[in-house]
């Protein structure tokens, strides 16, 4: 998604404090000198002692317009920004949003709140359950080409073997 | 792999736990791999990941791999290295039974390859059978009333040993104050003579004490002595015991055989190292000749040891200490307190469930017995596995033994030097491994030329320990064939039976075996070795077809021996003796028009090695037309006195000769001649017991004590001079024993 060009040996140190990835291709070049901003390119030419204010505004990149999601538990409605979620789950054909001490039912389809976070990094692990990638723990891999996900808040799910190519493609393994 | 296939419930638990550590590592492999992506993608995200305990489930994954796997390597390691094989001396050791049966059937399984059929001979005795226990040994069974008090003489005739310091077990034995005579079931110890004054006295001559073993007994295991030594504390005795099966007063009918034997109806067969042939008609019965056999019928026997009888001289020949070894005698020496002893047993793999443990070498002293550990087995790879051939280390001492046991093709010429025994044999069968042994073979398939094979075991202080295997080509003809020189092997081979197929060869071999050098083609076409000495950096060598060519062959270059000088003549030596460092005694055969007959003793003047002479012969064709004449000093060494101090050469002579008038008659005797580097041999006489005889008195050794000349034959023993050898002074009867048609004859 991004590139950064500074100088050779400061490289390391800058994209240690913007907590960056580089990848080979990238949409955003992210320059301390401007001469090297590249045409077809977003580029972001900043001074170094913004680079804290640069990485805020990498996460708000990243992050993407927030999604929200309107559930209910015993509590009553909830409104909740979709990262919040560690998974989705079809129990007893309803779909329950899992949080990190509750669980919010969620007036939808399972395949419709696929559909609306494909791309804040959920994936479908399962024909009932939907996971946040950045909820999961640990991947533990079982017998038969499955996995178990161990989710940030100690549940765990289980990568059917169906989706595990899927999985994988998505971790770009 | 071959310890896994012998070891099923090893290899399953090692298929159990290589299964297991495919499992972890494949889980392992791909749980970090899967966190790692994870981890990056987090990373994409903007997300910190702190996994807890990540650190932990990775070290308890790695453990979990990497034990079973240790435990895999360890099983592996173990099972690698009992079957490893030992680069330096080409073993296989062998930890169970079931590693024999798996290298005799690796074995058979190469033969069969090669379509050639391959089976163990069938034997009639069954060691798995326990013996019976012989009693009797302690105590003569004959003591006469004589004097013996006082000391013998030092000036002496031992055996006549191929090397110095290595003695040969003998049949006729003196330790210049008695003589023991052996003969047939009987040790028989007979007093000599003591020293008066600086003379010794001769004059009381007279049998002293006898041992008789043998029972004629059906129940009793019989013993029948082989061979005796005899130091300044021992008379050691070495034997075969042999628990028959027979029958009793059945001298017109048939005896039935054990059930184990029926097998071989209308067979004839055979046994190992002496058995009589056994006859057996359709009913499994055994036919015997009515006038042989009168009170008891031995149809061979079923089990077989070698006794080894320790009697301590100065306690009036009391049985010290009793040794038994079960198998069968290939030979021995002794060395000082060492006594050596070579056995054999056979694998008798042609039986259904042959149980090993019974076959396992085994020994006993004093009653109390210990088997060999399959631990303690080596085997040379690539040789035939049908018998255990064993080496044994007595400290006649302190009674310690020493063994060891190699699995393989026995051998029958055994060489014995003051640090290594050298058992030689012929290999049938080998296998490329063993190819980089042979100086000649090179083809990656397997052999089945006969070759000889060599087992080198290292020995000293009654310790015995396996050194080396070799394999060369052709065939030895006797001990004589070999020698240890500065760590090396001198060998000779003849390879073929006929015409220019034959070829005589010298080895030179290092201390593992390996040829140094060899040379081949020596004699000319169609001739084979006949006799071989090795006296240091040289070598001499007879071959023979119709003249005796007499080679003198120089080894002082190890590398490159060369034939320095040749010597023609007629009839051929069987045997050389070194007579001090430059001359040779020959005894053998005179010419008879091409042929051979009589005998021919010559003595060679190798004092000019390049041009050999001869300086005294005599050629001796004293019998009758339909007559026949022999020394069994042409086969025997140990029947020829040789004294260079004393000038003397006796070796035992037989004639037989026929006439009309009186039909056979039999003389046998002494021939004795006086030499000197001077003039040669002379003529001293010929000693005989009785002349003329219609029975066989047969005179077969002398021994010399001090001036007295003693001569031995299966009735008398009689002492004449060395000055005149035919006076006969005194004389002791020999008991006489009535000879046994299964009397057996192992002598080496």
């Amino acid at each position: 998604m991004f590139r950064l060009k500074v100088k050779e040996e400061e490289h390391k140190r800058i994209k240690d404090r913007l907590n960056l990835i580089e990848t080979p291709k990238y949409e955003y070049v992210l320059t301390d000198d401007k001469d090297l901003s590249e045409n077809d390119k977003i580029n972001i030419v900043f001074n170094q002692t913004d680079i804290s204010k640069i990485s805020k505004l990498l996460d708000i990149i990243v992050r993407g317009e927030d999604t929200y999601l309107i559930g209910n538990n015993e509590f009553g409605q909830k409104r909740v920004e979709c990262r919040n979620f560690h998974y989705f789950i079809v129990e007893d054909e309803d779909v329950y949003g899992v949080l990190n001490n509750t669980k919010l039912l969620i007036r939808l389809k399972l395949y419709e709140v696929d559909e609306l976070l494909k791309s804040k990094d959920f994936i479908r692990v399962s024909k009932y359950c939907l996971v946040n990638i950045g909820k999961i723990a640990y991947i533990k891999p079982e017998l038969n080409s499955k996995l178990n996900l161990l989710m940030k808040n100690e549940n765990h799910v289980e990568v059917n073997r169906g989706y595990y190519k899927e999985f994988k493609k998505t971790l770009k393994i | 792999m071959n310890f896994l296939i012998s070891n099923p419930v090893i290899a399953f638990i090692v298929f159990i736990l290589l299964g297991f550590v495919v499992y972890t590592g494949t889980k392992l492999f791909n749980e970090v791999i899967l966190n790692k992506a994870l981890k990056v993608r987090h990373q994409q995200m903007r997300i910190s990941t702190v996994a807890k305990g990540i650190k932990a489930r990775v070290t308890g994954l790695t453990v979990a791999t990497l034990v079973p796997m240790a435990i895999i390597v360890a099983f592996v390691a173990v099972g690698t290295n009992t079957a490893a094989i030992n680069v330096d001396k080409n073993l296989l050791s062998i930890n169970s039974s079931s590693d024999i049966f798996e290298i005799y059937e690796d074995f058979n399984e190469k033969l069969n390859a090669r379509n050639t059929s391959w089976s163990f001979r069938n034997t009639t005795n069954d060691m798995a059978n326990p013996e019976t226990a012989l009693d009797g040994f302690d105590g003569s069974s004959g003591d006469y009333d004589i004097k013996t008090t006082g000391s013998g003489s030092d000036d002496y005739s031992e055996t006549n040993n191929q090397v110095i310091g290595v003695d040969e077990m003998d049949n006729v034995l003196t330790d210049g104050k008695f003589i023991y005579t052996m003969n047939y079931n009987k040790i028989q110890i007979t007093f000599a003579g003591v020293m008066v004054g600086d003379d010794f006295d001769a004059s009381q001559i007279g049998l002293y004490k006898t041992f008789e073993y043998s029972t004629e007994s059906c129940t009793d295991a019989q013993f029948y002595p082989q061979g005796m030594f005899v130091d300044e504390d021992h008379l050691i005795v070495i034997g075969n015991q042999y628990n028959y099966y027979c029958g009793e007063g059945q001298s017109k009918g048939d005896v039935e055989l054990p059930e184990t034997d029926k097998s071989e109806v209308g067979s004839s067969e055979t046994g190992e190292d002496g058995t009589e042939p056994i006859e057996k008609d359709e009913d499994g019965l055994i036919s015997f000749d009515d006038d042989v056999y009168v009170d008891y019928h031995y149809m061979g026997y079923k089990s077989s040891s070698i006794k080894v009888l320790v009697y301590n001289i100065s306690e009036d020949f009391s049985l010290q200490d009793e040794y038994s070894m079960d198998g069968y005698f290939t030979g021995t020496r002794k060395i000082g307190d060492s006594l050596y002893i070579v056995t054999n047993n056979h694998i008798p793999f042609y039986l259904e469930d042959v149980n090993l443990d019974d076959y396992l070498p085994t020994y006993e002293v004093n009653g109390i017995e210990v088997d060999a550990d399959y631990e303690d087995i080596v085997y040379v790879e690539g040789t035939s596995p049908n018998s255990f051939t064993t080496f044994y280390g007595i400290n006649l001492d302190t009674t310690e033994v020493d063994m060891e046991v190699i699995l393989g093709d026995s051998g029958y010429n055994l060489y014995v030097s003051n640090e290594n025994m050298y058992l030689v044999g012929t290999n049938y069968y080998f296998w490329p491994i063993l190819n980089t042994l042979v100086d000649s073979v090179t083809t990656e398939e397997s052999t089945f030329d006969s070759k000889t094979a060599i087992l080198k075991v290292s020995i000293g202080n009654a310790e015995v320990e396996y050194e080396a295997f070799g394999l060369i080509t052709g065939n030895t003809l006797n001990q004589f064939s070999m020698d240890e020189y500065e760590g090396n092997l001198r060998i000779t081979t003849t390879e073929g039976w006929w015409g220019e197929e034959i070829n005589n060869r010298l080895y030179v071999l290092d201390e593992n075996l390996k040829v140094v050098s060899m040379l081949e083609n020596l004699g000319k076409v169609g001739e084979t070795i006949k006799s071989t000495r090795f006296v240091g950096d040289y070598a001499y060598l007879v071959t023979f077809e119709q003249t005796d060519p007499f080679y003198v062959i120089n080894l002082s270059n190890p590398e490159n021996p060369v034939v320095e000088g040749e010597l023609i003549i007629p009839g051929y030596s069987a045997y050389l003796q070194p007579l001090g460092e430059n001359y040779i005694l020959g005894i053998g055969y005179g010419d008879n028009d091409g042929g051979t007959a009589g005998l021919k003793i010559a003595i060679f003047d190798v004092s000019d090695k390049s041009n050999p002479v001869i300086l005294g012969e005599e050629v001796i064709f004293d019998y009758s037309e339909h007559g026949w004449g022999y020394s069994s000093a042409t086969y025997n060494h140990k029947d020829l006195l040789v004294s260079v101090e004393k000038g003397i050469i006796a070796l035992p002579f037989n004639t037989s000769s026929y006439s009309e008038k009186d039909g056979y008659s039999f003389n046998s005797g002494i021939l004795v001649y006086n030499f000197d580097f001077t003039n040669g041999l002379d003529y001293s006489g010929f000693v005989q017991h009785e002349q003329d005889s219609v029975e066989d008195v047969y005179v077969y050794k002398s021994k010399f004590i001090s001036e007295y000349f003693y001569t031995v034959s299966n009735k008398y023993i009689k002492v004449s001079t060395l000055l005149d050898v035919e006076e006969i002074l005194y004389s002791s009867d020999l008991e006489e024993t009535v000879y046994s048609p299964y009397s057996s004859d192992l002598e080496e």
